[in-house]
């Protein structure tokens, strides 16, 4: 956009090409690399006595999200909303991290570039360990465009190789299921992290705005002495903070409906869920929100019936 | 010392050398001499300043590797931005390295060079002071980061050589960089008290990595804070 510089340029773009498209919607699209650095070169001149093994359990892995030029806009605009979007998306989960809430790390933030750079979650989203029905169906009908049912069966299977490594045991069904199921874990455990996970969020004042089961990953914390594993929340592209319990009520709305349109018998799942909620919120938190959300079942995600 | 090099960026800076040490003996005299060589003038200053062209970080409040190589990506983004979002989508020829094709690209900067930007990029506010109080050398600095940004065709030695020619300590690798954090500082500097105070079901293991989570974010945004 600006400068003098004739050829358009962006560091970005080197992960871009080299990336492998996980999923793309209409917003962005999203790449995955096993890091944002290149193995070092290491020299060490006398003691060799740190060796070049990696220093942490491979964390390294990476998500880009692109949020791609939109040709339908003009471009001045365009590059001012992808920017503005990102860099609130960016912040958010700085924000959520800073108060302890479980949020992949933000690694890059490319503002002109359109990309964010954050830590690649490794696990199953909630709704691959819950078995929801068809792929996509959701997003349809939250205004999505089509190519999220096209390309999510490949991400699929991206993820379940990777998952699986050295352990060479590619089920067909739901791998994400057994290992919780061999740790001890029930649905019913599953519902209350994640009803604590939200409660967490809320406590910030972030809301999510696009609470979905795909948008929480379940992450394995073998070191880990008190729990089994951690919900991770992703996808902070539509949040925003809230003032009024009205604000939360629909967060919570928007995910009891993605239960209800992706998983069976999704009442009672949920219910656990809004129980873990309110506990972790506290009665004096959580009364206004409950009767706000008794209003918005009734009427449905928007205040008024304009929008 | 590990060394990293990152075609995305301008080739002049694009590899990065990081060493750690450990009993640092001098750092009063590295830090009177990075004094020196700044307020110096003329041909004189120039040579002071090319024997002292490091980035001297104070170890201590750097929580892990990530938290430096996180740093030193947000410095470079700032100082080399990217000017269209166009990245892969339809320019026919992406070369990402041609800008620098006829002049060396000059990295923008809020401070005086890109050593002096990486200890601004660590800070979470604006303060340039600040930032050099907190993360910079210090008279009692024992456990100091050296970073080095260099063309992709230096020999590591030699580079290697030119910090221990200014740095009086033990080189150590980077897997001992968690065992010389100093939370009670960074705690301070990121504004962690939070996190301290979570529920006691929350192991204190728990609670660190979701500090560093904290940390390494708060610097990742740095840009658009």
């Amino acid at each position: 956009m600006s400068s003098s510089s004739s050829t358009p340029y962006s560091p970005s773009a080197y992960y871009l090409e080299r990336g492998e498209l996980i999923k793309q919607g209409a917003e962005a699209k999203v790449y995955s690399l096993p890091s944002l650095f290149p193995p070092p070169k290491i020299y060490y001149p006398s003691s060799p006595s740190s060796s070049s093994s990696t220093s942490t359990p491979n964390r390294d892995g990476v998500i880009i999200k692109h949020r791609f030029p939109k040709k339908y806009r003009h471009p001045t605009l365009d590059t001012s909303l992808t920017s503005s979007r990102l860099i609130f998306e960016a912040r958010s989960l700085a924000r959520a991290a800073k108060y302890g809430v479980v949020v992949p790390r933000v690694l890059w933030v490319d503002d002109r570039g359109g990309c964010i750079g954050l830590e690649r979650v490794e696990g199953w989203s909630v709704r691959e360990v819950l078995g929801g029905g068809a792929e996509g169906e959701m997003e349809l009908q939250e205004e999505e465009e089509e190519e999220v049912e096209l390309y999510m069966p490949s991400s699929q299977t991206g993820e379940g190789e990777r998952d699986v490594q050295g352990e060479g045991e590619v089920e067909e069904g739901n791998e994400g299921w057994e290992r919780l199921k061999g740790l001890g874990v029930g649905r019913d455990h599953l519902m209350r992290s994640i009803g604590s996970a939200l409660a967490k969020l809320h406590l910030t004042t972030i809301i999510h705005g696009d609470l979905t089961t795909s948008n929480m990953m379940i992450r394995l914390t073998p070191d880990s002495k008190t729990q089994p594993y951690e919900i991770v929340l992703i996808d902070f592209g539509l949040s925003s903070t809230a003032q009024f319990p009205e604000n939360y009520a629909v967060d919570l709305y928007v995910l009891e409906r993605a239960f209800a349109s992706t998983h069976p018998r999704s009442e009672k799942l949920y219910a656990g869920v809004l129980e873990a909620y309110a506990r972790g919120l506290g009665e004096k938190k959580w009364k206004p929100i409950e009767i706000k959300l008794k209003e918005v079942r009734k009427r449905g995600r928007k205040r008024d019936m304009t929008g | 010392m590990e060394s990293y090099t990152l075609p995305s960026f301008p080739p002049e800076y694009s590899t990065i050398h990081i060493c750690l040490f450990e009993n640092v003996r001098n750092s009063p005299e590295i830090k009177k001499r990075l004094i020196t060589a700044a307020t110096t003038k003329g041909e004189e200053g120039d040579k002071l300043r090319a024997e002292v062209d490091f980035g001297f970080l104070e170890g201590d409040v750097l929580v892990s590797k990530e938290h430096l190589l996180t740093s030193i990506l947000t410095t470079l983004l700032y100082s080399f931005p990217s000017t269209s979002n166009s990245a892969g989508v339809d320019i026919p020829n992406i070369e990402p390295l041609s800008i620098s094709s006829s002049s060396k690209p000059k990295p923008k900067t809020r401070t005086h060079n890109l050593h002096s930007e990486l200890l601004l990029s660590l800070s979470p506010n604006n303060n340039i002071t600040d930032s050099i109080r907190r993360h910079g050398i210090s008279d009692t600095t024992t456990n100091l980061v050296v970073v080095k940004f260099t063309g992709p065709h230096t020999n590591q030695e030699s580079v290697y050589q030119s910090i221990a020619d200014v740095v009086q300590g033990n080189l150590v690798g980077w897997d001992q960089i968690q065992k010389k954090t100093d939370w009670g500082r960074v705690d301070k500097i990121y504004k962690l008290s939070e996190l301290n105070s979570l529920k006691s079901s929350t192991t204190p293991d728990e609670i660190l990595n979701k500090k560093i989570s904290a940390v390494v974010s708060a610097v990742g945004i740095k840009n658009v804070i």
